[in-house]
């Protein structure tokens, strides 16, 4: 038998009290992806070619460059809440914290040269 | 394996597995049910002994508990289906679809020659998609849309919609039929334009 009450053993159990903010999060970045996945959809099916000069011209342009950096953004972290969910299901202890860093790891990185890329090809000039 | 759970009438039924499909409480000690009991199928006559864990520390997670039944024991249905196909879907595109789109982006940024690399691993000569092109990109919007309807799906169940299981059942088999007719869309614009 332990000792202590019955009271100060449960205290600090129970809900993490954080999951909510990640729960909405996660819904209203669905929401911005919707948005901005629709753009994306019509943009490619609007592309007049997928040669480098087109592709290229269309990035550059703001009204692309704008929506592409705030895709990135939206879906990055909609899929880094995703894949954390999937990761606390599947996996135990240090794996899941191993998995948890690396994954963040991944998701800022490419990120990183997502947004990188789009600011250099709009701002770069011709290429 | 045969599905247990042949008729599902609500929650409650799904979550009562059929004695023959089960070992029963005869095979579980009580050791090895958690002291606080929440989910104990089968042992329902068989409560535990909440006095043999007093000595055992509250956070102690004890690998020898029975698991909650899993995809075997289900009867499938489409709001399974869908379900798992969400976050199949997801975890395809946040992998591929997240990388594929970066080595897009940067191929672009860092001028014609590693965009041409790009370009030559999805087509052929003449600009046309190859398989490798075809499977990926189909597979990649077939992901986009089937996630994308039950998606929409979900904000809808998150406001408490749609949880009666004749309109549940309906609305996870619209979202594969909104993918198939999506993805074939898709295509077909892109392939006569």
């Amino acid at each position: 038998m332990r000792s202590g009450t019955a009271i100060g053993r449960v205290r600090g159990l129970g809900s993490a009290k954080s999951g909510t903010h990640h729960w909405l999060n996660q819904r209203l970045t669905a929401g911005s992806n919707f948005l901005l996945v629709v753009w994306l959809l019509i943009s490619i099916l609007r592309q007049p070619s997928f040669d480098y000069a087109s592709v290229h011209l269309w990035l550059a342009n703001p009204w692309a460059a704008i929506p592409m950096a705030m895709l990135v953004a939206s879906v990055f972290y909609h899929m880094r809440l995703g894949l954390q969910v999937v990761i606390e299901d599947y996996e135990q202890d240090q794996n899941r914290v191993a998995l948890l860093v690396v994954m963040n790891l991944f998701v800022f990185t490419i990120a990183a040269i997502a947004i990188f890329s789009i600011l250099k090809i709009a701002f770069g000039g011709a290429a | 394996m045969r599905p247990c759970v042949k008729s599902v009438k609500g929650r409650l039924a799904a979550l009562r597995p059929s004695p023959a499909c089960h070992p029963g409480p005869q095979s579980i000690s009580p050791r090895d049910l958690h002291p606080v009991g929440v989910f104990t199928i089968g042992v329902s006559a068989n409560q535990p002994d909440f006095r043999l864990f007093e000595d055992l520390p509250l956070a102690a997670r004890n690998t020898a508990r029975p698991l909650s039944p899993h995809l075997q024991i289900w009867k499938w249905g489409p709001n399974m289906l869908v379900s798992i196909l969400h976050r199949a879907t997801g975890t395809g595109m946040a992998t591929v679809g997240a990388a594929l789109l970066v080595w897009f982006l940067a191929a672009v940024a860092a001028g014609p020659e590693s965009y041409a690399t790009f370009r030559d691993v999805f087509t052929v000569e003449s600009g046309r998609l190859n398989i490798i092109g075809y499977v990926v990109g189909i597979g990649l919007t077939a992901c986009l849309f089937q996630h994308m309807a039950n998606g929409i799906r979900h904000l809808f169940m998150d406001v408490g919609a749609g949880f009666e299981l004749k309109s549940n059942k309906r609305q996870a088999q619209a979202t594969i039929v909104f993918a198939v007719v999506m993805t074939v869309a898709f295509w077909l614009y892109l392939g006569i334009k």
